[in-house]
């Protein structure tokens, strides 16, 4: 625009109608909803012709970093790699470091391990419910899982000091401090609250069944072939789950189901996400049945360990966190510091090849709904 | 006679008589073999028939005395329920090997490029090998082990005249 003689004189160009009916569009753009993450979109009218998923934004390098760190540090940084499930990461950690120095650690430690890690399998699930439903239109849902989530969050406050962070509790050789007294009856009290969360989540809502069945179909044979693991995984119709094919801590002592779903939509991901965590449920209430006495550390670790050597050697330890697959592949040479880990996060697979899969020849309408159906978390892809 | 491990025995046993390679079984659910640079494409397909239809990760370390950048390709058989470990060395001055994209799908695609950005291994096939995570970088890939980053920042972002890095920067 310039001014002449007293009248604004408009450019006439950018009135014109493009040529095509294709648009760029960025959905984020940096930040959508809970994590930092965008989607640069290409459409035609209302239907997304190509999509490329733009990570980065949280990359933090810790994969570089642990090299420089002691195990006793990295503890305390593994739990960063996802904000929303830090109790899991902490445990492929010392998990990780366990099997390279050749530590068997108590048994009461493991059963500890189990609870907080389904816990926190529950509390990520609400948090997937929760924006999934923010998504949706459903602002209310949001807000209640949150609420509920809350209960869960006081109860690791207590246990390990921290409500989000809890600051290196799983640590290798057991967990950091011993259940507080009376614990058992407060986590079952908020098992209860959990269930009765449950009930707000029974999916029969036409309007959100009108949003989420036959839509972001993702079939068996590509969630295959593109790297899909865990809850997404098993909405297409694979019974596949880390807990029962590669078992680690006490996973094998407990009865649990594995909840599959053959549609692969939008609405089978939601119900697996919800009978998941009544799994969770199940398996807290047998562990806390038969949580034996005992060390909750080995003795040798109870004071930090600043100058201990990590024997040499390399190994791959995985585990079912609430996203999917969650791994850690760790060298060591026999120093302090372990030579390079390599952070296999779950979202990496979800929010790069099958996201950009899903949205291509999608409705514009439906991104979020796609989106949040995935249980993504920018946080462990990014690392 | 051992009965212990019959899975874990019986892929390595195979992959001896295929492509003459020992492998290593860690401990149950875990074998490790290594195999050579053009052996890749084959056994990549060879194993993907046998099962290990899944590709967790392709994870990349770097050995500056032997100047071999080494890669595990992290395979997990949903049908037997083991994981296979394949390992590549190649050359650290000519990194260059080919893509396992025509196997492994979309999704190795994504680790290769992951790969390449990080240690600046390129795949032979890839198509589509750009940066995911850093934006604008100039210096060498980053997650080399001659990559010292402490002293990039310092020459690089360094700013004399915040007392706070110069806590953390400064001689």
């Amino acid at each position: 625009m310039k001014e002449k003689e007293g009248i604004m004189e408009i450019n006439q160009e950018i009135f014109r109608l493009p040529k095509t009916d294709q648009y760029d569009m960025y959905f984020g753009p940096c930040h959508p909803g809970s994590g930092n993450f965008g989607v640069k979109l290409k459409l035609e009218g209302e239907k997304i012709i190509s999509a490329l998923s733009d990570p980065g934004y949280l990359h933090r390098g810790f994969e570089k970093l642990m090299e420089y760190r002691l195990p006793l540090q990295n503890a305390m940084l593994s739990d960063r790699i996802c904000v929303l499930e830090s109790l899991a990461w902490e445990l492929i950690h010392a998990e990780a470091m366990e099997e390279l120095m050749d530590l068997e650690i108590p048994e009461r430690a493991k059963y500890i391990r189990v609870i907080m890690a389904e816990l926190s399998r529950i509390q990520s699930h609400m948090i997937w419910w929760g924006v999934f439903s923010a998504g949706t239109g459903f602002d209310t849902g949001f807000k209640i899982a949150f609420g509920y989530r809350d209960y869960i969050l006081d109860l690791f406050a207590e246990i390990t000091g921290g409500r989000v962070y809890p600051a290196g509790y799983i640590c290798p050789g057991g967990v950091r401090r011993d259940f507080p007294e009376g614990i058992e009856e407060r986590i079952d009290k908020v098992l209860d609250k959990t269930e009765e969360l449950a009930k707000y989540m029974e999916a029969e809502n036409p309007t959100f069944k009108a949003r989420t069945k036959g839509i972001g179909i993702l079939k068996l044979d590509e969630a295959i072939s593109l790297g899909a693991t865990g809850p997404i995984l098993r909405a297409s119709g694979l019974k596949a789950d880390l807990r029962k094919d590669d078992p680690y801590e006490v996973y094998q002592k407990f009865n649990f189901e594995i909840p599959v779903r053959e549609e692969g939509d939008i609405y089978a991901r939601f119900l697996i996400g919800l009978a998941e965590m009544k799994e969770s449920i199940k398996i807290i209430r047998q562990a806390l049945q038969s949580l034996p006495k005992g060390e909750f550390i080995l003795p040798k670790f109870k004071k930090p360990k600043i100058n201990m050597k990590i024997k040499e050697g390399e190994t791959y330890v995985h585990n079912e966190i609430a996203r999917g697959e969650g791994g850690m592949h760790v060298i060591s040479d026999g120093g302090k510091y372990p030579y390079r880990i390599k952070v296999r996060g779950p979202s990496f697979s979800h929010m790069i090849p099958v996201l950009e899969y899903l949205l291509r020849g999608a409705e514009l309408a439906d991104i979020p709904a796609i989106y949040w159906s995935l249980n993504v978390c920018p946080a462990d892809l990014d690392r | 006679m051992d009965r212990s491990l019959p899975k874990e025995k019986e892929i390595l046993e195979k992959i001896k008589n295929e492509f003459k390679r020992e492998g290593v079984i860690q401990r149950a659910k875990r074998v490790w073999v290594s195999i050579d640079k053009d052996q890749l494409l084959t056994c990549s397909k060879w194993l993907k028939k046998e099962g290990f239809i899944h590709l967790s990760a392709i994870s990349v370390s770097d050995w500056l005395e032997e100047k071999k950048f080494k890669l595990d390709y992290l395979l997990w058989s949903f049908q037997d329920k083991l994981l296979f470990v394949m390992t590549v060395k190649i050359d650290r001055k000519k990194p260059i090997i080919d893509s396992v994209i025509s196997i492994w799908g979309n999704n190795a695609q994504a680790h290769e490029r992951e790969a390449w950005e990080f240690f600046g291994i390129d795949f032979k096939g890839n198509q589509n090998l750009t940066p995911l995570f850093t934006e604008n970088w100039q210096g060498p890939p980053p997650f080399r082990k001659d990559f010292d980053w402490h002293k990039y920042v310092r020459e690089n972002h360094y700013n004399k005249d915040n007392e706070r890095e110069r806590g953390y920067y400064g001689d």
